[in-house]
């Protein structure tokens, strides 16, 4: 814990009351600039990466002044492109814990850049999208993905091409909530579509799925048969918010229940889940929740179905918070972050056969402010990003 | 003229002194103005000292869907103490977005906070078990220490406290 010595002790005495009473007279009108944090200038820490085809590292987020940018590194963060500003024609974005920018790239020099535009009622939102065809030089203006265009949430969006270069955008979306009005409705839905031309133009909204959670992140991986597998909190009845599994493009089916920490919540726990697919079949999760009074970050194992596979493990760390995983080239790595009440640690469990053993790596720590790691699968293995506010920071979790 | 007598060998109390007298004075600048106060790593040891009570802090997001719920709820208790108690709002993504005041809960609040620096240090400070799901409250009852409740209080819970 600091000390403070008298006299410092004192000065902030002092300082507090004179400020106090500068304000107390000043503002008495009530119309003068509040002292508050609210509005002020800082870089949001939030962002996403993504891995070019020609092995880039593309960041993308909001600088100090909310403006939307991208940064490359082609040597994985040892040095970096100055950021380079993207016009969204005034649009506000939401780049903070769950909800931020994403990057992702197709084929044939497709580049897509989504994120959340906040609209003029609380809660609400719409999902944009900028489009490139050569490879990121320049960008389209933004344009609205989805159909539905009531003042109501869509957000919290995830992208990704397939293996057959289908762009699929996943979000959650309330106007069932809506629709439900005073009947009531529990939780949210996961809405999605497809582009067949690389962001150009989208199909239908389809509704993946009834109840999801409100506000914890979409995972989506490559569904073994070439389409794409989503992986989310969802709100089982009567308020169990464990997870949901779905292979996009099954919707006549309804969602396969892929956690059973039976969690009875109700509240935002603002953690989403990850998923990894897996070299020997089935995908690996990492998801947070409380079982049986006990939360933790947890471990699994999922079958090609979603349905688990096992028992899961709690990652060993009572603290884990936002945890990622990725699986390359017969290596599966979990990172996340934790608090020691002094500093954020940067930790990861690292596994070379597949997630038989793990062992325990420390790869980083910060007393700074801090983002969620990210994991990144890079032609060079696995790499864990993680931003604090003096730096952008690309580890190896093997070495 | 009248003098203060820092304890000598206390500095944690003369920290949590200052603290106090600063959360005071840009508490009073602060709803002079409308606008939100910086919560920081020191303000929950000077809000548990300084708060009128009963109060209830309720830590929030933007985007928190039960948070609404959790706020009207404690605001209509809030409304029997007949301005004794206290209702606090603490926005933890708040830092940049404008016009807090405007959010129909948020303006329900007595006291309005947006977090100011690390997200999680702020957390640890407040209830170091505290994961990051909102709403999260604490109850501060007329003595006593805090009582903290993840998601909106039952009824029978809010009747409790403002018995």
């Amino acid at each position: 814990m600091p000390k403070l010595s008298r006299r410092t002790a004192l000065f902030a005495l002092a300082l507090a009351l004179g400020i106090g009473a500068g304000f107390a007279h000043e503002n008495g009108n009530g119309h003068a600039a509040p002292p508050g944090a609210a509005g002020k200038k800082r870089s949001a820490l939030a962002v996403s990466a993504a891995i070019s085809p020609a092995g880039a590292l593309w960041l993308i987020g909001l600088d100090a002044s909310g403006q939307l940018y991208t940064q490359t590194s082609d040597d994985l963060g040892h040095h970096w492109q100055a950021p380079r500003t993207l016009d969204i024609g005034g649009d506000t974005v939401s780049a903070e814990g769950e909800n931020r920018p994403k990057i992702a790239f197709g084929a044939d020099g497709n580049v897509v850049i989504a994120y959340t535009r906040p609209l003029s009622r609380p809660y609400t939102g719409e999902i944009r999208m900028l489009r490139s065809v050569d490879g990121g030089e320049r960008f389209s203006a933004p344009a609205t993905v989805h159909r539905d265009r009531q003042l109501i949430t869509h957000r919290f969006e995830s992208i990704a091409f397939d293996r057959r270069g289908v762009l699929h955008t996943v979000w959650i979306d309330k106007r069932d909530q809506a629709a439900a009005g005073k009947a009531g409705y529990r939780g949210a839905a996961i809405y999605r579509n497809e582009s067949r031309d690389g962001g150009a133009s989208f199909g239908p909204d389809i509704k993946l799925a009834d109840h999801s959670c409100e506000c914890c992140r979409i995972a989506l991986a490559p569904a073994p048969g070439g389409g794409m597998a989503a992986f989310w909190r969802h709100v089982f009845a009567p308020e169990i918010r464990d997870h949901a599994f779905a292979v996009l493009g099954t919707e006549a089916a309804a969602p396969v229940r892929a956690t059973e920490d039976d969690w009875t919540l109700a509240a935002c726990p603002h953690h989403g889940p990850a998923i990894a697919v897996a070299e020997r079949g089935g995908y690996h999760a990492v998801w947070f929740g409380e079982r049986a009074g006990q939360a933790a970050v947890r471990y699994g194992r999922l079958g090609n179905d979603g349905r688990p596979a096992g028992a899961p493990l709690d990652i060993p760390d009572a603290y884990a918070e936002h945890a990622d995983i990725a699986a390359r080239d017969g290596m599966l790595v979990i990172a996340w972050r934790s608090f020691d009440g002094m500093q954020t640690r940067l930790r990861a469990w690292v596994s070379n056969d597949d997630g038989a053993h793990f062992r325990l790596r420390d790869l980083a720590s910060s007393a700074e402010e801090n983002d969620y790691p990210r994991l990144l699968s890079t032609p060079a293995g696995i790499r864990v990003l993680w931003r604090t506010t003096s730096a952008t920071h690309v580890l190896d979790p093997a070495s | 003229m009248f003098s203060i007598r820092l304890p000598e060998r206390r500095p944690q109390v003369a920290a949590a002194l200052a603290g106090a007298c600063l959360m005071l004075a840009t508490s009073l600048a602060a709803r002079a103005a409308g606008g939100p106060q910086n919560f920081d790593t020191t303000t929950w040891a000077a809000m548990k000292q300084s708060l009128p009570r009963p109060a209830a802090v309720v830590f929030a997001t933007t985007d928190c869907a039960h948070c609404p719920a959790a706020i009207d709820g404690l605001a209509a208790g809030m409304r029997r103490t007949r301005g004794k108690g206290t209702l606090a709002v603490v926005i933890m993504d708040g830092a940049t977005v404008p016009d807090l005041r405007h959010h129909p809960h948020f303006a329900k609040a007595d006291r309005l906070y947006v977090f100011d620096g690390n997200e999680m240090a702020i957390r640890h400070s407040v209830n170091p078990d505290w994961r990051g799901l909102t709403p999260f409250i604490a109850l501060l009852p007329h003595s006593g220490e805090p009582r903290f409740h993840t998601g909106p209080l039952s009824t029978t819970e809010r009747r409790r406290f403002f018995r």
